[in-house]
Order: C-alpha cells, then sequence, then structure tokens
C-alpha cells in the first residue's frame, strides 16, 4: 500500500485533512488545495464580482476540455413522450444529429443541492453562451467556506460527460446516443454570488432560483 | 486470507488512525494527515452468523419434508460487493420537461364546485439523481445475491452488525472465498448497469430511450455474508441446500434423483431386428431360405423387442445402478 503524507502544494507544510473534506486550507500558509484522493494539489480559485454584496458564495467547478464525439447514433423519439402527444418543447426541428455544439468548458456545483441537475444544467448552458461578456472573475485572496465544496473535480468531470449529452440532445430533433472522447484542460473552483429571495436563494447572475432547504452543509 | 499490515506514519513512523471508508489517515503523535492510496479503496467486512450448526441441519431436514441424513455442514462467507454511490445522469435524449396542467376541481361546503385549481405536473425526461445499494451475485455457487437475501440487507442494512474483517479470524469460523481478480471492475460495471436499471424503472418499456449515468461518491465495501452449506441423503437420492446464515432463509435446494445409467439393450435389440427386417426385405433367399419362415419372422422381431426390454428391466439396470453406488458411494 502506497503511504503520502499530504503536503501543502503551496509551502510543503503538513495538511491537516479531516473527514470528507474535497478542499483544504493549509493552516500555515492560507492557501487552499485539492485533495483528490492520493494528493493534495494546486488549486485556483475566483470570485464571481457583482456589483451588490452577495448573501452566500456557493462553489462550483469551472472545467475546461477537448471534446469529441467518438460515437454517434440516433434515432426518432418512439418513447412515451410522443406516444402522449406532448412533443418536446425544447426541439429544434431542423437540428441534424452530426451538428450538435459542443461548449468547450462547462460550469457543475461542487456544492450539494437536492435538485442541483437541473439547475445545474441551465447555468452550464448559460455560461457556454454568455460568459465572456457578463462575468467579470476576481482572483480569490480570503479564505473561502470550504466545508461547502462537496464534489471533488473527478465527480464533476462525470458530470461534464452526462450534461454533454444532455446539451446536444437539447437542440437535437431525434434522440441522440453518443460517447465523447475528453481531453481534460484546466479547472478551477469559481465562487458564485447568491442573495436571499423570500425561502430561496437566488442567483445573482443569471436569477435562477435555489431551494434554501435543498442547500446541505 | 490477505495479509493484515500495520499502518505506520510515514513522517514520524509512529501509528496511524484511519476511519472505515475514508481514504485518509491521521497521525497520532505528529498529526500528519497521510492518503491511503488507491488500494485501500474499499474496506471489509463480515457479518456474524446467526444460525449455529445444528440449527442449520435442522432447518435443512425441514427443508427436505423427507427423512434426511447429514453428510456435511459447513459455514461459507460469501463475499459481496456493496457499493453507496451518488448516480448522476439524465433519461430520454431529451432534456425536455414537458409540462402537464392538472385540472383539480375546488369546492365549497356544499359541495359545488367552485373553480379548478391547475396544477403544472412536470413529464417526460429529466436529469435524476439517486443513491442507493448495488450488489453483486456471486455466481461461483450458482445462486443469485437476491436468493440471499440481498433485498432484506438492502433494507436493513443501516441496521446490520458490519464487524471490521482486520479484527476477525474468519477462516477460524469457516471457509472464505475470496472475490477473483477481476471482481472490482466488473463490480463497477454491475453498479453502474443496476443503477442505470434502477433510473429507468418508472419508465416502463424504455426501448426508445436513452441514458447515460456516472457514478459519483462512490463508497465501495465488501462484506462476507455468511452462508451454511448443508449436504445430506434422502431415500429420493443426494441432497444439497444452501441457507442464509444469518435468518436462515432457504437460499437453494436441490434434490438429486438417483443416479441411474440405462444400458442401451433396447436400441441393440431394435437395431438387430431392424437388420434382419432389411435383409428379409432386400434379398429373402439369403436370409430365410423356406418360404414359411417369412411368415414366422415378424413374430421373431416382436419376441426380441421384449426379450430386450425385458433383460434391460430385470437385470442390466439393477447391474448398471449397482455399479454406480460402488463407484460413486452413494
Amino acid at each position: 500500500m502506497k503511504l503520502t503524507p499530504l503536503k501543502c502544494p503551496h509551502c510543503g507544510a503538513k495538511l491537516k485533512i479531516t473527514g470528507n473534506t474535497v478542499l483544504v486550507a493549509c493552516q500555515y500558509c492560507g492557501n487552499a488545495a485539492e485533495f483528490t484522493g492520493e494528493s493534495a494539489v494546486k488549486l485556483e480559485q475566483a470570485i464571481i464580482k457583482t456589483e451588490v454584496q452577495p448573501d452566500i458564495l456557493l462553489p462550483l467547478w469551472l472545467i475546461s476540455y477537448d471534446a469529441k464525439i467518438s460515437r454517434l447514433s440516433s434515432h426518432p423519439p418512439r418513447s412515451l413522450f410522443q406516444q402522449e402527444g406532448t412533443e418536446v418543447l425544447y426541439r429544434r426541428k431542423d437540428a441534424r444529429p452530426e451538428d450538435p455544439d459542443i461548449p468547450r468548458r462547462m460550469l457543475v456545483a461542487a456544492f450539494k443541492v437536492n435538485n442541483f441537475i437541473n439547475y445545474t444544467a441551465d447555468l452550464s448552458y448559460e455560461l457556454s453562451l454568455k460568459q465572456d461578456e457578463r462575468l467579470t472573475e476576481e482572483q480569490v485572496k480570503r479564505p473561502m467556506e470550504y466545508s461547502l465544496c462537496y464534489y471533488g473535480h473527478l465527480d464533476a468531470q462525470g458530470m461534464v460527460e452526462v450534461l454533454l449529452r444532455m446539451l446536444a440532445n437539447k437542440k437535437s430533433h431525434n434522440i441522440l446516443d453518443m460517447d465523447f472522447d475528453i481531453g481534460w484542460r484546466e479547472r478551477k473552483i469559481l465562487w458564485w454570488p447568491f442573495k436571499k429571495d423570500g425561502d430561496c436563494w437566488r442567483d445573482m447572475i443569471y436569477e435562477q432560483r435555489l431551494l434554501q432547504s435543498a442547500l446541505e452543509k | 486470507m490477505e495479509k493484515i499490515t500495520a499502518l505506520l506514519c510515514p513522517v514520524c513512523g509512529s501509528g496511524l488512525a484511519a476511519e472505515s471508508g475514508s481514504p485518509l489517515a491521521q497521525c497520532r503523535s505528529c498529526q500528519a494527515s497521510v492518503a491511503l492510496g488507491s488500494q485501500m479503496g474499499f474496506h471489509r467486512y463480515y457479518v456474524e452468523p446467526g444460525i449455529r450448526r445444528n440449527a442449520a441441519i435442522s432447518l435443512a431436514g425441514q427443508a427436505t419434508e423427507l427423512s434426511f441424513e447429514t453428510i456435511a455442514a459447513r459455514l461459507m462467507f460469501i463475499p459481496v460487493w456493496h457499493v453507496e454511490a451518488e448516480a448522476f445522469g439524465f433519461i430520454g435524449g431529451q432534456r425536455p420537461i414537458v409540462e402537464r396542467v392538472l385540472k383539480i376541481p375546488v369546492s365549497d361546503a356544499e359541495g359545488n364546485t367552485v373553480y379548478e385549481k391547475e396544477i403544472k405536473q412536470k413529464i417526460g425526461g429529466e436529469v435524476v439523481k439517486k443513491s442507493l445499494w448495488v450488489k453483486k451475485d456471486y455466481r461461483m455457487l450458482g445462486i443469485k445475491w437476491n436468493e440471499l437475501g440481498g433485498s432484506d440487507i438492502r433494507d436493513g442494512a443501516s441496521r446490520m452488525d458490519l464487524i471490521p474483517e482486520d479484527d476477525a479470524e474468519l477462516s477460524k469460523l469457516g471457509l472464505v472465498l475470496e472475490p477473483d481478480a477481476v471482481a472490482e471492475p466488473e463490480m463497477i460495471g454491475e453498479s453502474t448497469k443496476s443503477f442505470k436499471g434502477q433510473l429507468l424503472y418508472p419508465y416502463g418499456n424504455y426501448q426508445g430511450l436513452t441514458s447515460r449515468i456516472s457514478l459519483l461518491k462512490q463508497n465501495r465495501r465488501l462484506i462476507y455474508y455468511p452462508v451454511w452449506r448443508v449436504l445430506g441423503f434422502t431415500k429420493k437420492g443426494r441432497f444439497k441446500c444452501l441457507l442464509d446464515g444469518v435468518n436462515g432463509t432457504q437460499v437453494y435446494i436441490k434434490q438429486y434423483s438417483r443416479i441411474r445409467i440405462v444400458p442401451p439393450t433396447k436400441y441393440l435389440v431394435a437395431a438387430m431386428a431392424a437388420g434382419l427386417a432389411l435383409g428379409m426385405i432386400l434379398a429373402p433367399g439369403n436370409v430365410i431360405p423356406q418360404g414359411w419362415l417369412s411368415f414366422v419372422a415378424p413374430f421373431f422381431l416382436l419376441g426380441f423387442l421384449a426379450g430386450g426390454a425385458l433383460l434391460n428391466r430385470l437385470i442390466l439396470d439393477r447391474l448398471a445402478e449397482k455399479a454406480v453406488r460402488l463407484i460413486w458411494k452413494v
């Protein structure tokens, strides 16, 4: 068995990690590192800047990659959706299966929320269209609430594969069954601003709602 | 059994404390955190057997419903994978959440409908997340995990006492079957498949659907589950019974019938008779020189067949069975 003592990738000091933590702050230099299961690695973080002070910042993985379709097959929908006469609203009829739009980076939740998936999918989609013009990032200088990070980057990569297929299907008239060949590139944690809105948290960029009760620490 | 090694801190050399299921260990003296590597990706546990030998034999006897003589009763520990994970995926091929409007009549105190309340219900393909158990069936014994009370375990898992395997001397209790080398990747494949099945299950006939899931935050455990294997002999023949070692339910029963070897006399005699008949048809002069014999020949054939059957039943069958008993010692 390989036993590796965990050291801070910034200053080399001993790291003290307890429980199921993904992100950990060095108790000497204060910088954060990601525990990947075998070692602790450096991690880039950024805060999404807003004019109004947010109530809470929630962590999201921003993952860049090069994805190619390695296998693709398609067939017209022959499931219960069609039987009930409920044509899918979001499908564009002129979309061809060989023409799925693959975003080059994606945003997936690192925090745990019961209904996070639909939310994340929307946010990822929005982000792939709008991010460059609307978002301003700021380097993280202060220690954040790292206990909110529940999913590591490996989990996030698994989610990306699922979301890619989902986004491709969202635009296609036919049902697409595809596999991707993905080369992973840089990743970082984005701290996303949320505002309290009654019983919910509301995302301050795209106005998405998140149930407060769903947020599990 | 795998060799048990002490975990020593690579920094100061003192003992490490590891929590079950965690990929991390903490040094007791220098407070360093140590990553245990991927080999420690799972932990081993065993379930203590609740049925003793005599009880197992009597339960097996009840299962036969015949007088029963024990040959052997052995406790075995079967390795079963237990995966606790979150699945993340989508079903349907589309993102599409289609909204269905349900109209629910709201009535006043007298029972008249005042207005219809509209509820928007989301149907169709959706993204799902689930957290559940997966288990591996154990094919070596010809039994499936479901037959081994797998569903009970799934429901009562939190209440079951799982004893860390390092502290126990399992091999003293019974025979321990080790999982084969390919079991772990196979288990991951199976668990993914099982998750997929459970995600698609509510959609009934899902021929036209596509789905994709990935497993997040996996927690794998290898559980040694006790099973009593009782062999015996009844008047019908040999008998084999597998009992759940925790609650004593019958997992698998097989009543072998008495072994019989049927000698091929019947066919030999039939072949001889057929040859004779063929000869009579093709060249009657050579086979039967006298004309009157051709009238008697069919009766000869019948006699052959009847005699062969009698011979088979009275002598050869018994001889064959005696030989089998002698050789197989049953």
